[in-house]
């Protein structure tokens, strides 16, 4: 907004020589970049919606152009905004230490892993901060809770990246009054024989996102045996929900980018230090009604059950 | 002794989960790589029909229409071929009271050979009839979890079978159940069916067993009576975190009497139908990006008719001749006397033992691959049509692949071609198949392609010889001579297409234009013969070509709260036809000429479904059929007809582990004179009454 004042301030040929500047000194251009993992268009609208809650200027690019034209990164002091894992680990790799870094629209063991991968390079953490777009377990065991107020033992089942959490899952699971279930999966282990016993002792079963093998296998036979053992499953996506989870709580795109440019509405300007990684701070509830017709379930709408989650989880 | 000839010249010359659960899994999409944020996404319902490859109905190269467990449960039918009367472009028909054909885009007699149909993708076709049999399908309604039918040629994936169109029936996991269900019903014409089934598990395995048994006493006009019983096992093993054995076993038992309604005097013959399959299929997730299966398979059939002295069969056949002194007399003047002649061709034993390959890769995020090989071995004793022959074996070896590019955001590419190689002739062909798909939004597509398809002559038409010898070893009549030199059919076909979903999924609309052009098509030509008994014989060769042209239209839409309503219409012009050979043939005078198939498809087909649940336990479901006049190839010309079925159910739960429903069905609800194939198989109104009774 200064620079505006400044320029109405000048004579015409300063302003001219100013615009010159302007053209050749790209730094003096206060625009945030934007990197997209891919061209596509669900990274476009979170862009757009970071511009939207955003008063400054945005260049928004994509990685492989990023790729091509490195110069782009030529020394801005403002935040980097990264969307998606792909884009993130490239920054990581390549973005001047000096400067900011705010990933967005990646999932939390993503950038745990990137972080610890690539944090050996950065000497200050507080210069990189994310926003995730998965839930934090509170949300999901709120839900849980609501959906089926009597439940008592709520069951998981973890791989390789998401064992660490399952010290913070027990803890969240004993605060909305749950016993915690779990098992491990490894490689090696036969998943039907392991889920069966399991997601038969749970009142309600919560699978949590790992590696994309993981997940693709799992979620397969997660969905039939809680089907068929009249277990209600709590998704981690809106496809969860789909091919058959009862309800998952949900952060879209706009949500993300939403709370991307508010980010950047407020810490873009001082030069401090980033907060920590956040989860979404905006969210919906998604319901399967058949899937919770099958399983007697009543439940009320999506938006009273998005009203009645945040409510529990202020 | 003509009309013996002919009936049985006329079978020779007819011889002839939560829905996709198997795909919506978290990340089948392009994305490849470790879990990412893109695995929240997409909400499209995943195919794999068209190519193999997990693709999103808007990026298929082809028009899919899915038939889900709502739309089955919805349907007023009996048997799972009636099922494929509500697909735009198909047509299902009674041609006797317990036979059926399905078929594509028309053009076909009674035994279609023009599309394939497969059950969890492997084929039930029979390379010995060229066709399918639909009453030793051995499954239950309840045991399908739903159905893929691929409007349009799907060579480049499975091969020649699949020649205009392809089905897959997809069963139910024995994951997704558990407990025992029964199933009760009887109605108009003694019919009584009884099921029973039961999926458990193990620590270890997950299996389903069903059980059925279906008999009716046939229509009033022929009393042709079928009587199925049938078994089949499904066991679910997944060893490790990748890898999954799925195994199922059938059997199958038909016994009916077939025979075909031409004429009210018509003598149906019993016949006994064996079959049974194995089947095993390994699947591996290597990793995130790349996938194994194998599959084995076995299929026999064996199928039994009453074999007649020529004396016996001159007396059942002939209304002149009634007695067994004036039959004797009159093969004896022939020469015939004693020789054993089966009353119909399509009888025989055949063996079909399949293996397959197949490779998915994800190489790139825009880069799909699949590749993979086949090769199947059939054999096959058929002593009426492939007459001095002990037994006939073929070999088939497939190479077939397909690669999806996703060029940009909007635009898909898929190019895919299937060789193949037959024994029983000289050729070998690559099918290949170009489709390019422009996404206008996520949810809906054009799509634009091109296939070059060929159908390989089959065990059977390849091999096709029939003579029937006198007592001295001489041939009497000669009926077929084989044709060495048989080429594939050949098929060109061009199609614009166009698939859009709403944002809410409750409207979804899928049309195809089409243009498809056979040529080569393989029909019986006609020759006089010089000394045999009616002067001529005949030899199936490459002599039919047509044209056909039209648009499949689809509709799926959900009016309002609890209502389902689903519109097929097709629209076909056909032009070609074939010439028979010179006329007249001094038996017959129907044969020779030329043979015009204008009209071997009807013009308009029309399907409609509407599904309304009225309360918790109160449902009901209507469907409107219609198709305009169609002469069908044997069959003959049929008038237009309109038909109401109804179903009406109640859902009760009688304790809290059981669920009981009770359905009352009525097929042709307002009785109308009408039929579908045989002039003399009239579609009667049929009622039934049906109890269900499911554990909770």
């Amino acid at each position: 907004m200064w620079l505006k004042r400044f320029i109405d301030g000048l004579h015409p040929w300063q302003g001219l020589v100013f615009w010159l500047l302007l053209l050749v000194v790209p730094e003096l251009q206060a625009r945030n970049l934007v990197v997209l993992s891919q061209d596509r268009a669900i990274y476009r609208d979170v862009a757009r919606e970071v511009a939207q809650h955003y008063s400054g200027s945005l260049q928004v690019t994509t990685m492989s152009q990023l790729k091509a034209a490195p110069n782009l990164l030529a020394s801005r002091t403002d935040i980097t905004v990264a969307v998606g894992a792909a884009a993130t680990e490239y920054l990581l790799q390549v973005l001047p230490v000096s400067r900011r870094l705010l990933a967005t629209f990646l999932p939390e063991s993503s950038w745990r892993r990137l972080s610890e991968q690539y944090g050996s390079r950065w000497p200050r953490r507080d210069r990189l901060s994310a926003i995730y777009v998965d839930q934090p377990l509170e949300r999901q065991l709120a839900l849980a809770r609501l959906i089926m107020p009597a439940a008592r033992t709520v069951g998981t089942v973890v791989g390789q990246a998401t064992q660490p959490r399952l010290g913070k899952l027990a803890e969240v699971a004993r605060k909305y009054q749950f016993e915690l279930v779990h098992r491990s999966l490894a490689q090696l282990d036969n998943p039907v024989k392991r889920l069966q016993p399991l997601i038969q002792r749970s009142d309600i079963f919560i699978p949590l996102p790992d590696q994309a093998v993981f997940n693709r296998t799992t979620a397969k036979w997660i969905l039939y045996i809680a089907y068929r053992q009249r277990v209600p499953l709590i998704g981690f996506s809106r496809k969860y929900v789909e091919a058959g989870a009862v309800a998952a709580v949900y952060s879209s795109p706009q949500q993300l980018g939403r709370q991307g440019g508010e980010f950047l509405q407020r810490y873009n300007v001082s030069a401090g230090p980033l907060p920590k990684a956040q989860f979404p701070r905006y969210y919906s509830v998604i319901s399967n009604r058949v899937a919770a017709r099958s399983l007697q379930l009543l439940l009320p709408s999506d938006a009273e059950l998005s009203r009645q989650l945040k409510e529990q989880v202020r | 002794m003509n009309q013996l000839i002919r009936r049985v010249k006329r079978h020779r010359s007819t011889c002839i989960f939560g829905g996709l659960l198997t795909a919506s899994t978290a990340a089948a999409d392009m994305t490849g790589g470790l879990f990412s944020e893109l695995d929240y996404l997409t909400d499209i319902p995943q195919v794999v029909s068209a190519t193999r490859l997990p693709q999103q109905l808007t990026q298929a190269p082809a028009a899919i229409t899915i038939i889900d467990r709502a739309m089955i449960d919805a349907a007023p039918v009996l048997r799972v071929e009636d099922l494929f009367r509500l697909v735009p472009g198909m047509q299902s028909l009674s041609v006797t009271r317990n036979t059926s054909m399905v078929t594509y885009h028309g053009v076909a007699d009674n035994f279609p050979d023009n599309l394939e149909v497969m059950v969890d993708g492997r084929s039930i076709y029979l390379p010995f009839l060229s066709t399918v049999d639909w009453s030793g399908l051995g499954l239950s309604l309840d045991d399908i979890d739903h159905i893929e039918v691929v409007r349009g040629s799907n060579v480049p994936a499975y091969g020649s079978n699949a020649f205009l169109g392809a089905i897959n029936i997809v069963t139910r996991s024995p994951l997704a159940e558990a407990g025992s269900s029964a199933r009760l019903l009887a109605g108009s014409q003694q019919e009584r069916q009884f099921e029973a089934r039961h999926a458990g598990y193990s620590e270890d395995l997950d299996y389903r067993l069903t059980t059925g048994y279906r008999s009716n006493e046939g229509s009033a006009l022929f009393e042709d009576s079928q009587t199925i019983r049938f078994a089949n096992l499904s066991v679910a093993f997944t060893p490790t975190l990748q890898d999954t054995l799925d195994l199922q076993l059938g059997i199958n038992q038909t016994e009916m009497l077939v025979g075909s309604a031409v004429s009210a005097d018509e003598q149906f013959v019993p016949a006994d139908i064996q079959s049974n399959y194995q089947y095993l299929r390994w699947g591996r997730e290597l990793d995130a990006d790349r996938a194994l299966q194998l599959t084995l398979s076995r299929n026999l059939i064996d199928l039994s008719m009453p074999e007649f002295k020529a004396e016996e069969l001159i007396l059942r056949e002939f209304a002149q001749v009634n007695d067994m002194e004036t039959a004797l007399q009159l093969a004896r003047l022939q020469g015939i006397d004693g020789v054993a002649i089966w009353s119909d061709s399509a009888m025989g034993r055949a063996t079909t033992t399949e293996f397959e390959l197949q490779y998915t890769q994800h190489l790139t995020p825009q880069l799909g691959l699949m590749a993979g090989a086949g090769y199947r071995w059939e054999t096959v004793n058929s002593p009426m049509q492939l007459t001095g022959e002990q037994r006939i074996n073929e070999e088939r070896s497939t190479l077939f692949s397909n690669i999806q590019w996703q060029y940009n955001e909007q635009l898909v590419w898929n190019l895919g071609g299937m060789l193949e190689h037959f024994s029983a002739t000289q050729y070998t062909r690559l099918s290949p198949r170009l489709a390019l798909n422009y996404l206008l939004t996520e949810r809906s597509a054009l799509r634009a392609s091109y296939t070059r398809a060929y159908r390989m002559p089959s065990l059977l038409e390849a091999n096709l010889k029939s003579t029937i010898y006198n007592r001295d070893g001489q041939p009497w009549n000669v009926l077929t001579v084989n044709n060495p030199n048989l080429k594939p059919e050949q098929l060109d076909s061009y199609e614009l297409g166009s698939y859009w979903r709403s944002d809410s999924g409750q409207l979804e609309l899928d049309l195809r234009l089409y243009y498809e052009q056979i040529s080569d098509g393989m029909r019986d030509r006609f020759y006089l013969h010089p000394v045999d008994h009616d002067g001529y014989y005949s030899r199936k060769e490459n002599i039919a070509s047509w044209r056909n042209r039209g648009l499949d239209l689809q509709l799926k839409l959900q009016p309002w709260q609890n209502a389902m309503l689903w519109l097929a219409y097709g629209y076909q012009d056909v032009k070609g036809g074939y010439f028979e050979g010179i006329q007249p043939f001094p038996a017959d005078a129907t044969r020779g000429g030329v043979q015009q198939l204008d009209s071997a498809a009807p013009a308009h087909t029309v399907s409609l479904l509407y599904n309304q649940q009225l309360d918790p336990t109160w449902r009901y479901s209507v469907a409107n059929y219609f198709m305009s006049d169609t002469n069908w190839p044997e069959g003959g010309a049929r008038s237009s007809f309109w038909r109401t079925d109804l179903k009406v159910s109640h859902q009760l739960v009688a304790s809290s582990k059981w669920l009981v429903e009770s359905s009352v069905l009525v097929q042709n609800l307002f009785d109308r004179d009408y039929a579908e194939f045989y002039p003399f198989n009239k579609f009667d109104r049929r009622a039934y009454l049906q109890f269900a009774v499911k554990a909770r």
